[in-house]
């Protein structure tokens, strides 16, 4: 047994990294409709099947007011309309519009999209995700709107209302874009903008597939395309670096993105899903350049060098051995692939070995996130799921269109299925897109936001924080580095001498944002004896003997 | 198949050495025509010599002939009928009959007739086909396949006795199949018959709840765990895959690609160490080397062991895999070989790989 077989087998065996197993069984309520959101995904399929009708929307937690309670923005569709001049993207009907619902202390929501001028009723795209992040560092998070036909920059006024500052701004990328995240990608101590772009497709190359039974095309149908990379001028406005920063030299058919330091060198790199193609490494070289390393990092396939169907992704270290690992969601019959940080630049496929390969066989998921949801110190794993085809059943007998969210516990690096018992929601069969989680009514957790293709989202609150089990939450507020603190690194040591590492930043998943808190989960043991944070900056700061169960603020070093 | 009567030059001799005058200028006639390819015009020649000598067998049998190439059956089998009642052993003319009967559906009437011509003419396989043929659409396929055999022994390439050969095993299986489930419903072998019915149709649930019950009756029926375990692994779970597996090594300790599968649905599981003396075992036993020895390599890399893992991939790789195969062990070998830490092997590993799969997806937009 080498080494490091022995150091993944024997934690477990020893309890050593585990803060103890006090967590009580988890649960999640849905409080959907008693949550006072209304908001209903529209996608308005059509007879045609055009491939952007299955794809979306996307979800955001962002406590746009700062009243310490997270809000939530969800993405809409659009209704394709034939127009004198071909297709065209209408969004004009209230039902067709973007929503943003301002929590009443976190257990029920109202709607406050007009007075924050987000609906995006007058715009022609097509709507995906959404990506969060404070780009102007003045305290107030802003929003960023993917979809078909466009992208929407809203700048945050005080917690108030949005600008459109996306024309102004040059934020507007064109095509199909889906998930987007912001990072400091240069340590300049502004947020850029990385923008993943699915398909060289449009309404007017949109194909018919299926021989008999009408059918979403594959994307092998359609070329693939380069994500975009823009970079935060720091005066309010974005340039494309994309080709001079090395990622327009590398097209995918992109869906997911991630952000994490996976070479421990200090720079955010960046993991991109890419559907039935080649998945993408852009390690950062430095201030400016960007190189795709998947394939010889290992990333890039399967273990028998297939490709998959990448949808959601998720960049975190599900073994607690401090590096950052991938998940990434995909087709039933493909497995949701887990590639280990090997530490040595390269990255092992463990899909079989973390036990999510008996799992996942006959699943298709799309957003995906590892984290603690039941605060014993080690990253559990959520899937929001259904097929891609509306019609699999027609087409492959055995295989389900709609299919239920999946939640896993991780023990000790190997992941256990408790959908079964996780409430009613883990047993509704939906067509689950993106997923933002976050904690909605702060009370240690991490609630769920699903959002679900043509129809009423789903909103879920856990029951963990009402066992024995303890937590802790830690809010960034940067000084010299990005002011929310993305891209800063915390990891925290517990008694019992196990640590863990999380990576500030709102990406991951599919289509969606994620609370900014960094959330760890600490078993039985009610103070932190150290939490060390690596900022973007460089600077390092350490914290001792932190008593467990509430959110601290940890400020930024310097002058 | 096509009927070449090769009595023709014969019976056009023997023909018009019998007749004389009107009838004779007929006959000759229809000779000529038919030597020339007009059909019609010499069955309008055998016809008015038939008129004028009714009696004469030959002329009927020629006339049957004509009609026959002419394509019209039913005409030829009347015409064939009246020369057998007048002369019942006048050869060419069973085959012919047999035949016609063959191509007009009335396979029951023609196997006599074929049954004699064969008979009397056993060197020409294509009678026994024929024959074959005319007992497979009768309903009796254990005859046909036995004149179908006999006449595959003489020309085992020609695509239509392929065909019949297929098609009366197939009959047979049913036949005995049908037998079974009247006979004994409840046996294990009824619930096996069943079984790999729903599994040959994809039906795999229906297989899998069949194979059990064939196997609550027999559990020594290594082939339906096998079966079982190949199902069960295509479904996804390769815990109950590895259970059937289990049983039907109990049985066929011995057989190199039980332990190949079952190895296989245990690295499925995670397990490279209770998947590694199955994999041994298979690349030890007479099991295809390429698949059992890229099985072990794959678990000796989950196990760390790389340099073994190395060995195992490259004795893989040398075996005669197919594109996609070989495309799948040099990816595996790129990440030994970055274990191993030789980067400029997994560059070289990566390279073949990207040039196979290129080849691979070279249909992908």
């Amino acid at each position: 047994m080498t080494p490091r077989t022995c150091f993944l087998l024997c934690i477990g065996a020893l309890g050593i990294g585990l803060p103890g197993a006090v967590a009580a069984d988890l649960r999640f309520h849905d409080r959907s409709s008693e949550s006072g959101i209304e908001f209903r995904h529209h996608a308005n399929p059509t007879p045609e099947k055009h491939l952007v009708e299955t794809m979306g929307g996307g979800v955001a937690l962002v406590d746009f007011d700062n009243d310490g309670y997270l809000d939530i923005f969800f993405v809409n569709g659009g209704a394709l309309v034939q127009g004198e001049d071909g297709l065209f993207v209408d969004r004009s009907g209230p039902e067709l519009h973007d929503r943003l619902y301002r929590s009443r202390q976190g257990l029920s929501f109202e709607d406050v999209t007009k007075q924050a001028g987000v609906s995006a009723a007058t715009k022609r795209i097509y709507g995906m995700g959404a990506a969060t992040g404070d780009y102007d560092n003045d305290g107030y998070v802003d929003l960023f709107v993917t979809g078909y036909g466009g992208t929407i920059l809203y700048r945050n006024l005080g917690g108030r209302a949005f600008e459109d500052r996306t024309d102004a701004a040059g934020a507007n990328v064109p095509g199909w874009s889906a998930s987007a995240g912001f990072f400091d990608a240069d340590l300049d101590g502004d947020l850029d903008l990385f923008v993943t772009r699915y398909l060289d497709w449009s309404l007017e190359t949109s194909r018919r597939c299926g021989e008999k039974i009408p059918v979403y095309c594959s994307p092998r149908e359609y070329p693939a395309i380069a994500s975009v990379l823009l970079r935060n001028e720091g005066d309010g406005t974005f340039s494309d670096v994309s080709r001079e920063w090395g990622v327009a030299q590398s097209r995918g058919k992109a869906l997911g993105v991630g952000f994490n330091d996976a070479d421990a060198d200090g720079l955010p790199d960046v993991i991109v899903a890419n559907d039935s193609t080649a998945q993408q490494l852009f390690l950062n070289r430095g201030p400016g350049g960007f190189s795709e390393e998947a394939l010889f990092a290992g990333l890039a396939y399967n273990e028998d060098g297939g490709s998959f169907a990448g949808m959601g992704v998720d960049f975190e270290d599900y073994d607690n051995d401090g590096r950052p690992d991938v998940v990434a969601t995909a087709l039933a019959k493909e497995l949701y692939p887990v590639f280990r940080n090997e530490a040595d630049g390269t990255f092992a496929y463990v899909t079989r070995q973390t036990g999510l390969a008996e799992i996942t066989a006959r699943l298709s998921g799309w957003s995906v996130k590892f984290a603690d949801f039941n605060h014993d110190g080690w990253k559990d794993l959520f899937a929001a799921q259904s097929h891609v085809l509306d019609n699999v059943e027609m087409m492959e007998p055995g295989l389900v269109y709609l299919q239920p969210p999946l939640i896993a516990l991780n023990r000790a690096g190997r992941f256990v299925d408790i959908s079964a018992t996780a409430g009613p929601v883990f047993q509704a069969s939906i067509a689950g897109r993106g997923t933002a989680f976050g904690d909605l009514d702060n009370d240690g957790d991490i609630d769920l936001v699903v959002a679900i293709l043509d129809d009423h989202p789903k909103v879920l609150y856990s029951n963990a924080s009402a066992g024995e089990s303890h937590w802790l939450q830690v809010r960034l507020v940067g000084r010299a580095s990005v002011r929310d603190g993305q891209g800063a690194s915390v990891s925290i040591r517990t008694g019992s001498g196990g640590e863990q590492v999380r990576y500030a930043t709102t990406a991951g998943g599919y289509l969606s944002a994620n609370d900014p808190r960094l959330h760890f989960g600490l078993g039985s043991e009610p103070v932190v004896p150290r939490i060390a944070v690596r900022w973007p900056s460089g600077a390092q700061q350490v914290l001792k003997d932190i008593e467990a169960d509430r959110v601290i603020t940890v400020r930024e070093p310097g002058p | 198949m096509t009927v070449r009567f090769a009595g023709f030059l014969m019976l056009s001799a023997s023909l018009v050495a019998q007749v004389t005058g009107p009838v004779a200028d007929h006959v000759r006639q229809g000779v000529a025509a038919r030597e020339a390819g007009r059909l019609q015009e010499a069955r309008q020649q055998l016809e008015a010599a038939v008129r004028a000598a009714p009696g004469l067998a030959e002329a009927h049998l020629f006339l049957g002939l004509v009609l026959h190439e002419s394509e019209d059956f039913s005409a030829a089998a009347e015409s064939l009928e009246r020369a057998l009642a007048l002369k019942p052993g006048l050869p060419g003319a069973r085959e012919l009959l047999g035949y016609d009967l063959l191509m007009l559906g009335r396979a029951a009437e023609a196997v006599p007739h074929l049954d004699a011509a064969r008979r009397e003419n056993t060197d020409k396989w294509q009678v026994s086909a024929w024959l074959g043929r005319a007992h497979l659409e009768a309903g009796d396929p254990g005859t046909a396949l036995q004149h179908l055999l006999d006449a595959q022994a003489a020309a085992p390439a020609d695509p239509e006795l392929l065909y019949l050969v297929g098609k009366a095993y197939s009959q047979l299986a049913l036949h005995s199949q049908a037998q079974l489930l009247a006979g004994a419903p409840e046996s294990p072998y009824a619930h096996l018959a069943t079984a790999e019915d729903h599994d040959f149709n994809g039906r795999s649930d229906e297989a899998i709840a069949a194979y059990r019950e064939a196997l609550a009756g027999n559990p020594a029926l290594p082939e339906a765990w096998r079966a079982l375990g190949d199902l069960e692994q295509e479904r996804g779970r390769p815990r109950a895959a590895v259970d059937a597996y289990r049983r039907a090594l109990e049985v066929q300790p011995d057989n190199g690609a039980l332990h190949l599968r079952c190895g296989e649905a245990l690295l499925a599981l995670g397990l490279a160490g209770e998947a590694l003396p199955h994999l041994e075992s298979a690349a030890a036993a007479d099991t295809p080397p390429a698949a059992a020895a890229e099985a072990l390599g794959k678990a000796l890399l989950d196990l760390g062991r790389f340099e073994e893992a190395r060995a195992a991939l490259t004795t893989a790789l040398e075996g005669g895999l197919g594109e996609e195969q070989r495309m799948k062990v040099h990816y595996q070998l790129a990440r030994v070989s970055r274990k191993l830490g030789d980067a400029e092997a997994a560059r070289q590993h990566l390279r073949e790989f990207s040039a196979l799969r290129a080849q691979l997806t070279a249909g992908d937009k």
